[in-house]
Order: C-alpha cells, then structure tokens, then sequence
C-alpha cells in the first residue's frame, strides 16, 4: 500500500466511469463475479476466458488494467503475461493476477514475473474494488484518474 | 778211632741254595705270578698246600688298611677271586697278625692256636687251612703286602722256619715295592690317558647322547650295567641359580651289558618326575661335593626302607651318583647302576672330579642351545598360530588379499571371497591380472595406479558383484618396487542396500512431492467453488446492480456449494480410505433409481460443456442388487463426472448390466459398469498413474481441466474394497472407456431371513419379496 493512511474508495458508478478493463479467467462464476463488480462501479468490461483471447483482447481494447487468474487451459496467466509484456505495444500494461493459487511464495513468484500485484480467491465482494485500486494507486495513469478517496 | 758214636746230622730243609735260587727268580720276577712262583719254590721243602700274596694299603698312619688278593694259588672252589679287597675293619680278627711288619707269624695248628678267636679258626678250616705261615712284606717299615702259606694238615716246623722266610721276605719285598711302584705308575698313566680321551670327547660332545658316550672310557674301566645322563627342569627351563630344581628328565641312557633279569625300563627316558620322587638325589644334592656312592644297596643305613625297596625292585645293587653344577645351579647328574653290589675305591672319585668340570660345561652349552631351540620353537609355534589365525580369518570371512608382480602375475591369493569368483586359493597364482581381468577397465587401472607406487582405493564391478579394493605397493629391501598386495571386499549388498535406501528416499521425496502439489491443488480447487460462492452472494446482498436475476445468481452459488461439498467428500473419502478405515455395508440397492439420480445431477454439468449423456441399462438387470450402495454411487458419479470432465465435445456414455459366469449360476454374477467418452483419451504410459491418488495423467491437465486426480484414486479404492477389477481402454484424441465388475451376491430376501437376522440388516429403501412384488418405501 502506496498510501500512508488506509482510505477507502466508494463503490459508485462513476468512479470507474469510462475505464476498460480485461477480465481474464477460465471459470465463468468467477468472472461473472469480478465482472460485475466492476460494472457496478461504471467500468466497460471486456471478458476472456483463456490466456489467448485475453492477450487478443488486451492488445486490441488496450485497457486501463488487467484483472487475471493464473491457471487457464490453452494458454495461462502466466504465458499471457510473458506476450503481453513482451509487446511492444502493452508491455506497460498493469496485470493483477486474481487467483485461488494461495501457497507461500505464489505471490512473490507472480511479482517477480511482472504481475503488477496479486489478490487471492475467494475475494471478498465488499471491498475487491477497493483493494483491486489500493493495488494500483502507484500507477500515475490511474491515479490520476481516480477522486480522492474517502477518508 | 775210637767208639765215637755218630752224630745225627738233623739236615735243614731252608738250604741257602734255595735262598740263593729265590735270590735269582725273584729278580727277574716282573709280575705277581712270577713272584709266587719263585715263592713257592723256595717253599718246596715245606710244600704248602696255597700260597696266597695280598697287596697291604696303609692309612696315613701306615696302619694296614686293606688287602688286596693279588695272587692265589692253586685256585680251587673255596679260593678267593684275584682282586677282591677286603678292608681290614671288617676283619678284626686279622688286627692280630697285621701287627708288626718284621715278624713271622707261624700258626702250626690253628684249631688249637691260643691266639686265634673262633671266628678265625672257622674261617680258617672253610678254607682248609689248618696250618699257616704269614710273611709280611715290608720296606722301611711300610707295609707292602703279604704272603700267606697253608696247609690243610697242622705240621710241625724246623725252628729255621722264621729266619728262613724272614729272608724270604726280605728278598720279596724289594721286589713287591717295585712292581707295586711300576703298577701305580702304569695306573696313573692309564687313567691319565682315561682322561684324556674322556675330555677330549667331550670338547666334541653336540648333544646328549654324544656327552654321555664320552663317558664310555670311564664305563669300561668301572663296569656298570647302565649310566645314564639326567637333567634338572624348573619351568621346562635350566633351573635359576640358587633355587632347588622341581622335575628331573633322563635324556640318555647307555646300557652297558644288560645282566639278566635286570628291567630295562628302570630309568625311563624323556619323562619328567619330580625331583622328591626320585631316590638318592637327595643324599647326592646333600654331600658336599655332590658325589654319593652306594656300594651295597641292601645294607647300606644311608638309604632309607623305601628306598632300599624301589632300588631292590630295580635290581640295583650298587650306584654312583654325581651332580653336574655350574654357574650356581644345579643342572643335571650322571648315575652309573651295578646290578650286583660292589666296592668303590678313590680313584672312581678322583677321576669324576676331573672330567667333572668339563662334563659340566658340555652340559651348560648344549642346555643353552636347547633352551634357545626351545625358545625358537615357541616363537615360531607363535607365528604359525598367527598366520592360522590369520589365515582362518581371511579363509572364513569373504574378503579376498591378494598380490602380484611388477608384471602383473599373482603371486598370492586367497580368503573366502574367491569362491565368488569362482576361484580357490592359490588357483590365481602365475597367472595374469591382465589376462583374467582385462575386460574390466577399472581393475587394470587401479593394478597400475598401485604398480606405479601408488596405494589405490578404488570400487569396480565384477559382473554383477561390486566390489572395494585397497592396494598398496610393495618393496624389497632395496626400496625397489616388487610389486603390490591388495584386499578386496565383496560389497555387493552394501551397495545393493544403499540402492535400495537411495529408492525409497526417492519414492519418499516424490511421494511428499506429489503430497505438496496435491495440497496446492486441493487449495486452488476449494479456494475457487467458494470464491464463487462468497461472491455471487455478496453481489445479491449489495443489491443494485444490472444484469442476472437474483434468483439465478443464487442458483448458481448454489451450484459452486455443491461443488465445494463433493469436493470436501473426495477428500474425507481418500484419507478413510488411506488410513485402512473404509466400511463395506452392503444393503439391496435400486439400481435405477441410482441411474437415474446421476444422469440428472451430471447432464447438468454436460449439457452446459455442450456434451450429451447417454445411459444404457440393462432390461435384465434386477430391480435391485445386493451392494455397499454408497460405493457403487461413487464409483459411477466419480467415472462420469471424469468422463464429462475431460470431453469437450461429443458424448458420455453410462452402462450398466449383469453378466452370469458360463455356469449361468446365479450366485456368480457380476455387474459391468461401463463408462464412455469421447474425450482426450489416455496416452498408454498414463493409464497406470491416472489411479495413483493425487495424480492426473499429467499435472497441468489439473489447471486445464480442473479437478483434483482423486475421482479415479477413490474409484479404485472402492473398487478393490467390493472385490472387482477395473480398467480403461482409450484412444487418444478419440476417447476413453472405463470398465467396472463388481461381483454381486443375490440380493437377500429379507423376510426368508429369522427375525433376529432382519434386525441386523440396515435400513434400506426398497426390498424384495419372493414373489416380486416391490415395496418402494420412500425411495428419494
């Protein structure tokens, strides 16, 4: 956590108003879940359920972020990762890796390989958004974009 | 002339003439013999019947001593053997006429002598002398001997009888002192060449028996029967100076001239007694030089009773001990046995106590050889039982030691580790090391290495047996290099244990590896049901949202809940089933109805993965079967949940039907479960690991396909449980096909059964009567 106070960010529609944002994950519920959270708060999301069309997807739509999980089958989180920063074009592009992979040294791993950060499953719907962007304060991009947060 | 009457001429028979013809054969006289012969001329007139000459040895005091009978003539039966000493102290009686070495004793009639005591005249008349002269020969007033005539008849004597032989004895005693003089002197140098030979033997002397028959001069001169050479023991060693031996070993005899019923054991040879059981070394050891002599065994009051009877026993009449002792300990002792007793004079001393000395340090000198025999002996008894020793250990245990030459050739080879080899010891010896091991590179190499003055340690293998070998150059004395020695030891089951250990540690590792992913796994698959759960209902709870009804969102947590339970069940069921604790309760289950439940729960499950499900009963299957219901439930939900898990596309394919054995036997039928799909199919080298619990046939499959690899794990587990066999046929790319049999008993009549039996039986939803009316009870 960027910040030095713990702050929170409301969960309204306008603050992610005008934001895209991939979702990548191969189980539908999951993606129904994080999908609609995100709705919720205003933001255009656009869903895949494999490494490879999230890569097609993120090139194409070129999103503020990207939220994936990392075990899919035809290609993974973690391939998708490897050709999205190995684009020219995204390879600045912030992935949080959303995952139930929770063992000692998963998150490390994943932040070592590029992840921008890493949640673990089961996220709590309450407060996903809100960690989801605590992540994502120290992006400047989307700092900026962001109102203050509640005090 | 006138009437002179004539005179009675009484004519002497002692004529000077007669004197005068002594005079001359007694100077010409050289021996005894002669002596009596002119003696007994010059007595003609007289003609004694004997004529005795004795030889008088005098004390210091010049007092008669002894008598030696030197000559005795004529010799009859009652004579007295030439040579035969008496000492005077026995014979008191003969004190009487040994007085005075000038006078002429004359005894004309000894029966009726006044001078003579009885026991001279009985000892007289034994010898038929009845009358007699003594002539005692003298020189200066030493004794020499005398000369004794007698007659068997008392006579009567001219009165010249005393002037007559007093010159008679003046005319032999010259001649006795000279041949006594030359006889002592011939003696000496007899006994001086005696002992010449004697000491000259002994400088030769090497061993006992040699010491012993250096002795032999001084045997023929004394004329033992037996002399034997003894030595004392303390410990099986020379005795230690100043300390009284404990054991005596006669090492040699010599017998001389085995008399007559004399035992020739009597002293036995190379047995050990002890000095206390052996007679006469205690008188010996006592007298202070050492020298003891027996002359009569029987009568001698030196000898005590015992031992007077053991020597009796032995026949030993007489005996001569003398000790052997140098450098303050006693070493041994010469004996020399009479078998009759006899009489010992000095010169038997004498010349033992001048070859004494020598005999002693032959005796010393081969003591010490035989003690430094003794002692190489034990040393190398010693060294023998080592190298047994040694040798038993190498032979008895299954190490091999070995050497060869600077040219490869086995000089040495042997322990009980050859026969591995298919060689005895000894066998390798001459041949090539290079020869016989050349196809193994490793043994060449290490028998260079040590060649080239190296000590090698090294491991090889010998067809299936490995071994270690330690090689160590060896040197001559030179510092040259002969070659080398070697051990071997076969360590075969050592390595074969290390790869056993090296195993089990790998299977142990894999199996916490395999135990580590499974945990990984399981996390991620509980982890992801409930993250749909917490999330739906979290969404509904928040309330304004847009898209799905709350009614199918919550039909969906619900769906993930469900999920999570079977997963939770899973899990519970393969550690029962790990830990031994799975239950098999059999109870008549309705088929159909089980059918029926899964293809409902699962075509969900297909129909949204796009897959038909198909079922397949049997029409001859019975309504219901006898069967742990739980277990068959499984074992069908686990294979088509699989079966619609790893199908994208196509069908799944449920079977079930009862199969008789030929003997169409109703007791030995079993139920096939067949399930088929048309998915990925399982390569050949998976079809065994898809059943081991937390493995699927290839780990990333879990991330692809989900699941946890224990449906297939529990599947068989039960399987086995129930007594059935499972198997999979497949085609990859085309699909797979499991296949169950499960032996079935009939289905028991419950109301056949006594009522204490039907209480056993555990609820159950349906049951069969006889007549096949089915009673459903509240099937769910």
């Amino acid at each position: 956590m960027k910040n030095d106070e713990y702050k929170d960010y409301e969960m309204t529609p306008e603050l992610l108003a005008g934001w895209l944002v991939v979702v990548v994950d191969d189980e539908p519920d999951s993606l129904f879940v994080a999908q609609t959270l995100l709705e919720m708060c205003g933001a255009e999301v656009h869903s895949a359920s494999n490494g490879r069309d999230g890569f097609e997807m993120v090139k194409q739509v070129r999103p503020q972020f990207v939220i994936s999980d990392l075990s899919m089958p035809e290609m993974s989180g973690w391939q998708m990762l490897h050709a999205i920063k190995n684009n020219f074009g995204t390879r600045d592009m912030a992935v949080i890796a959303l995952t139930a992979h929770a063992m000692p040294g998963d998150r490390v791993r994943a932040m070592e390989v590029g992840f921008h950060n890493y949640l673990t499953k089961p996220l709590r719907p309450e407060t996903f958004i809100n960690d989801l962007l605590r992540l994502l304060i120290d992006i400047p991009e989307i700092a900026e974009r962001l109102p203050e947060p509640r005090g | 002339m006138a009437d002179q009457p004539a005179e009675t001429k009484v004519v002497s028979i002692y004529s000077a003439e007669a004197l005068l013809a002594l005079a001359s054969d007694i100077y010409r006289a050289k021996t005894p013999v002669e002596l009596v012969d002119g003696i007994e001329k010059a007595a003609q007139n007289d003609k004694p019947d004997s004529v005795i000459m004795l030889y008088v040895d005098v004390d210091a005091d010049n007092k008669p001593e002894a008598v030696t009978v030197v000559v005795y003539k004529p010799k009859t039966n009652v004579s007295v053997p030439e040579g035969t000493r008496f000492l005077l102290k026995d014979f008191p009686a003969a004190n009487l006429w040994m007085t005075n070495p000038d006078a002429i004793q004359v005894t004309p009639d000894v029966k009726n002598d006044p001078l003579l005591d009885e026991a001279s005249k009985v000892t007289r008349s034994y010898f038929n002398d009845n009358a007699e002269i003594l002539i005692p020969l003298a020189m200066s007033g030493q004794w020499l001997g005398v000369i004794v005539l007698t007659w068997q008849q008392p006579r009567t004597f001219q009165p010249e009888v005393h002037s007559y032989y007093k010159a008679v004895a003046g005319l032999v005693s010259g001649q006795v002192a000279r041949i006594r003089t030359e006889e002592a002197i011939q003696a000496q140098v007899t006994n001086n060449a005696l002992i010449e030979d004697i000491l000259g033997r002994l400088s030769r002397a090497s061993d006992e028996q040699s010491i012993l028959d250096s002795l032999r001069p001084l045997i023929k001169k004394y004329g033992p029967d037996r002399a034997s050479l003894s030595y004392f023991f303390t410990n099986d060693k020379a005795p230690p100076p100043n300390e009284m031996p404990e054991v005596i070993m006669t090492l040699v005899n010599i017998d001389v001239d085995l008399a007559e019923g004399v035992p020739s054991g009597s002293q036995v040879v190379g047995i050990p007694f002890k000095v206390a059981e052996y007679p006469i070394i205690a008188p010996m050891m006592a007298s202070p030089d050492g020298f003891f002599a027996l002359e009569d065994s029987a009568s001698d009051p030196r000898v005590d009773e015992n031992t007077r009877a053991l020597l009796k026993m032995q026949q030993v009449g007489a005996v001569v001990v003398f000790s052997l002792y140098l450098n303050e300990a006693w070493q041994g002792f010469v004996t020399m046995q009479w078998a009759k007793p006899r009489q010992f004079d000095e010169s038997l001393k004498r010349n033992v106590a001048l070859i004494r000395p020598s005999l002693e340090s032959a005796v010393v000198a081969r003591r010490n050889i035989l003690e430094a025999e003794r002692r190489l002996k034990a040393s190398e008894a010693e060294t023998r039982d080592a190298q047994t020793r040694l040798q038993q250990v190498i032979s008895n245990s299954g190490i091999i030691v070995y050497s060869y030459n600077k040219d490869g050739i086995f000089t040495l080879s042997e322990g009980g580790g050859l026969a591995a080899l298919g060689l005895k010891p000894g066998q390798a010896v001459g041949m090539s090391a290079y020869e016989m091991y050349g196809a193994f590179p490793s043994v060449i190499a290490s028998m260079q290495r040590a060649l080239a003055g190296n000590v090698d340690q090294t491991e090889v293998t010998l067809g299936t047996l490995d071994y270690q070998i330690i090689v160590a150059p060896v040197f001559n004395v030179s510092g040259q290099q002969e070659g080398a020695t070697g051990v071997a030891f076969n360590i075969t089951e050592r390595r074969a244990a290390e790869k056993e250990r090296d195993r089990v540690i790998r299977e142990l590792r894999e199996t916490a590896r395999f135990k580590d992913e499974f945990l990984a796994t399981m996390s991620h698959e509980l982890r992801t049901p409930l993250n749909a759960m917490i999330g739906l209902l979290g969404i509904v709870l928040m309330g304004k949202r847009v898209g799905e009804p709350d009614r199918s969102i919550l039909v969906r947590a619900r769906a993930n809940s469900e999920r999570l339970l079977g997963l939770i069940n899973n899990i519970l069921d393969i550690s029962r089933m790990e830990a031994g604790r799975l239950e098999i309760v059999p109870s008549n289950v309705d088929i159909r109805s089980l059918v029926a439940t899964i293809e409902r729960d699962l075509g969900v499950l297909a129909e949204q993965k796009g897959v038909n499900m198909h079922l397949d009963i049997d029409t001859e299957l019975p309504q219901t079967v006898r069967m742990d219901e739980d277990a068959l439930n499984k074992i069908m939900v686990n294979l088509v949940s699989n079966a619609v898990k790893f199908t994208q596309k196509g069908y799944v394919t449920l079977r079930v039907a009862k199969r008789n054995d030929q003997s169409n036997d109703q007791s030995n039928s079993h139920l096939n479960i067949e399930v088929q799909d048309t998915g990925i199919g399982i390569p050949v080298h998976q079809r065994e690991i898809i059943f081991e619990s937390f493995r699927q046939g290839d780990p990333t499959s879990t991330r692809q396909y989900g699941g946890s690899g224990l449906g297939l794990s529990i599947v068989r587990n039960l399987v086995n449980a129930l007594h059935g066999t499972i198997r999979v046929e497949s085609e990859v790319g085309k699909g797979s096909t499991f296949i169950v049999t499960l032996p079935l008993e009939a289905a028991q009549p419950s109301h056949m059964l006594p009522p204490e039996a039907k209480a056993l039986i555990p609820e159950t939803p349906t049951s069969e009567t006889p007549s096949g009316v089915t009673e459903t009870i509240a099937a769910s």
